[in-house]
């Protein structure tokens, strides 16, 4: 059904448009999405260009299984050279706007050059016109989205822009799809911004063909029946992804007041039963999603209190809650929703605000360098209020807003030990000293300290052995805290979530969070039954290593090697010190994690520098990388 | 990580069985740092009963205030998890049981 599906390609510098069939051998080689963009940008950006300039391509790819009706397929893929790494960048966002892309016609939107002036991309079926947006520049999200609905006078269109943020090329502003759907991390607001491209609007009409609809219907059913009688479905249905926060932060597995703590003693306030009954108006879901991970809730404080909106992430607790220790509920909903509107990364945000408090509480930093802002510990006006100045790049915003690496350099080197920043890209707020696992995660992930690229959620919830065995198909050690097996964990979750990135299958529902959850094998059901395209599971695990591989590669081409997947220093030398009994003292073995990196790459098949060796490239199809035919 | 197996010994009229509870090592603060108890039981509720009463501190690491598993516990019997019966599930001797805590961490 979808092989006629086709890549819209937009070049804002010229204004041409041009339409390209996508070819069966490129679905059998990265099904689409997350896959295909990466090949996209494998084949079309040239090593070394500088990502904010009009040689940077941008692509916006729908999921394989999108639009399909299987379960929670509606994920965004948004890829192109960071700004914020200079590495491989990838976001990735729920919502509807990729169905409606793909009930247009298109399954990946290319986008280069640059448009003079600020425009929007209008796309309705086969009509597709580059339309005038200064009208829109220097409007938030919702502002852009509400005037596009206006000015095309259709309401059913989907639209995702960035806000205030992604016009001043703040190097982590992010896309979103209004009202809260983010293709958060790595700077792809930025890239637009630089391109005079606020927004995307879609409209579709056509629908997708179904290979076998009776087929579907069935596998639809048994699949949300499945996803259904997952315990661990029900309590995200229930609270939303922050249903995790209690047992994190109860371990100790939570980074506080930067990283000098690993749990928040006062952070009652900020769990999800709080949230839950008090502030949840509802659930709500994105496209074909059976769980409704997120809520409606009201803007408790400031300019917008009392507007309705969704979220929040348990994400947006680390960054607006204990990394900067703040305990304050309310705060953490009102600047979930500030950052949607300026279109900014939650977590690269909280991670920096966080690191400058720490800055300052050390008098590293003082207010000659902030604008005579005291950067206090939980203060919610400089929470809060930061986001517009980084957003708009006013006074010590603007420091913020280059990123990590490059604020490094304009606060002083021995700012740096400070800084959780892998490969330029900020980490998260979850502490992963006692996981040896989850470090090495973050350490090699092709888009810097991020999670979402393999975290081995299930070498913490003590499965029984055959349980996990049986799943990955190798010995593992099963106890989180040690080091032994887990290289081999992290390269197959890394597989598992790129063949689900290019499904646009929700990660929620793969092994991230239950072994009985989808994987491989249900990925090429899935893929088989509903496309027609037939594809053993052999088949599309090594889908996935294609894929992952190709990022590397892309990495490697830009200057990565080995030396970039290690973590901050202070994972080695700076014991936790809070949380439970057993995850007290502990810090990151250089050795063991050596080890666990040695082991890495021999499952991948790369060498010890982290390149994929030769025999490893043609095993995966990706031996002529260089001379591929473009699209 | 401490790995010690506690061998209670059945009282007076109790029939011994041999159900494994697998602890989940956060909640070892609450087992004297056992990672394995032995329990009594028919069902899934009982053997937590049991293991309640052999070590009462855990049962806030449990339950909630309902009597129910608390959101983000799951149990499995086997291989298998106890969702949805829990409680109610029958065990059988010999059955192994693993206190599961979903905490992906992020």
């Amino acid at each position: 059904m979808e092989l006629k599906q086709k890549a819209l390609f937009v070049n804002l510098s010229t204004g041409t448009v041009e339409k390209k069939v996508l070819r069966e051998t490129l679905r059998r080689k990265f099904l689409g999405g997350r896959g295909i963009d990466a090949y996209i940008l494998y084949s079309y950006i040239k090593p070394g260009i500088d990502p904010l300039g009009p040689e940077n391509v941008l692509s916006v790819g729908a999921g394989f299984l999108v639009g399909s009706g299987m379960p929670c397929g509606s994920r965004t893929h948004i890829g192109a050279k960071s700004p914020l790494t200079g590495l491989f960048g990838s976001a990735n966002m729920g919502g509807d706007f990729a169905p409606e892309m793909r009930y247009a016609g298109y399954d990946h939107i290319v986008i280069t050059g640059k448009a003079k002036n600020p425009v929007y991309l209008w796309i309705k079926d086969d009509d597709v016109e580059i339309r005038d947006a200064q009208t829109l520049w220097g409007k938030n999200t919702w502002e852009t989205e509400q005037l596009i609905h206006e000015m095309d006078g259709d309401q059913e269109e989907r639209v995702m822009c960035i806000g205030q943020a992604g016009e001043n090329l703040v190097r982590y502003a992010c896309v979103i799809s209004p009202p809260k759907n983010a293709g958060g991390r790595t700077g792809m607001g930025a890239v637009m911004g630089s391109k005079n491209l606020k927004a995307i609007a879609v409209r579709g009409t056509k629908g997708l063909p179904v290979y076998d609809p009776k087929k579907l219907l069935d596998l639809r059913a048994e699949l949300t029946h499945r996803i259904l009688k997952s315990k661990a479905m029900i309590a995200c249905g229930t609270y939303g992804t922050m249903f995790i926060f209690s047992t994190a932060n109860t371990a100790g597995q939570i980074r506080v007041r930067n990283f000098q703590l690993n749990q928040m003693v006062n952070g009652q306030d900020l769990e999800p039963e709080t949230f839950h009954e008090n502030y949840s108006a509802g659930p709500v879901a994105c496209v074909s999603c059976p769980i409704h991970c997120r809520h409606k809730y009201v803007v408790p404080l400031g300019e917008y209190k009392g507007t309705i909106t969704e979220g929040p992430e348990y994400t947006y607790l680390g960054a607006f809650g204990t990394e900067v220790d703040n305990p304050r509920l309310d705060v953490v909903l009102t600047a979930g929703h500030l950052s949607n509107l300026y279109g900014l990364d939650v977590l690269e945000y909280g991670s920096l605000l966080s690191w400058a408090m720490e800055l300052y509480e050390k008098g590293l930093i003082t207010k000659e360098d902030t604008g005579g802002i005291a950067l206090e510990w939980g203060d919610p006006d400089i929470i809060m209020g930061m986001i517009e100045k980084v957003a708009k790049r006013e006074g010590f915003g603007d420091i913020l807003a280059e990123g990590p690496e490059r604020a490094i350099k304009k606060l002083g080197e021995d700012t740096r030990y400070y800084n959780i920043n892998i490969k330029g890209l900020s980490g998260l707020h979850s502490d992963e000293r006692s996981v040896p696992s989850f470090a090495l995660g973050i350490g090699v992930s092709t888009r810097g300290a991020d999670h979402l690229r393999s975290r081995p959620a299930l070498d913490l919830l003590n499965l029984p052995k055959k349980v996990l065995e049986n799943l990955y198909q190798f010995e593992v050690v099963n106890n989180y805290q040690q080091y032994e097996t887990k290289g081999k964990m992290i390269g197959w979750h890394e597989e598992n979530y790129a063949v689900s990135d290019s499904t646009g299958i929700c990660k929620t529902i793969s092994t991230f969070f239950s072994p009985h959850l989808f994987m491989f094998k249900d990925y090429a059901r899935m893929v088989s039954e509903v496309t027609g395209l037939r594809i053993t599971e052999e088949e599309i695990k090594d889908i996935g290593r294609r894929i992952y591989t190709l990022e590397r590669l892309f990495n490697i081409r830009e200057g990565a090697s080995r030396k970039d997947d290690y973590l901050p220093e202070r994972f080695y030398v700076e014991p936790t010190t809070t949380g439970q009994e057993i995850n007290r003292g502990k810090v990151i073995e250089r050795e063991k994690y050596d080890m666990m990196l040695d082991e890495y790459y021999d499952y991948h098949g790369w060498d010890r520098e982290g390149r994929p060796t030769p025999e490893t490239l043609k095993k995966i199809g990706l031996e002529n990388v260089e001379g591929w035919k473009l699209l | 990580m401490k790995k010690r197996e506690c061998n209670r010994r059945p009282t007076d009229g109790e029939e011994e069985m041999s159900v494994r509870i697998n602890i989940h090592p956060n909640l070892y603060q609450f087992t004297n740092d056992q990672a394995i108890v032995k329990v009594n039981g028919s069902t899934l509720g009982q053997c937590l009963d049991d293991l309640v009463k052999q070590f009462p501190q855990i049962k806030q690491g449990l339950f909630a205030k309902d009597g129910k598993l608390l959101s983000y516990v799951e149990i499995y019997v086997n291989q298998e998890s106890s969702y949805p019966e829990e409680l109610a599930k029958p065990i059988n001797d010999g059955d192994e049981l693993h206190i599961t805590l979903m905490m992906a961490g992020g």
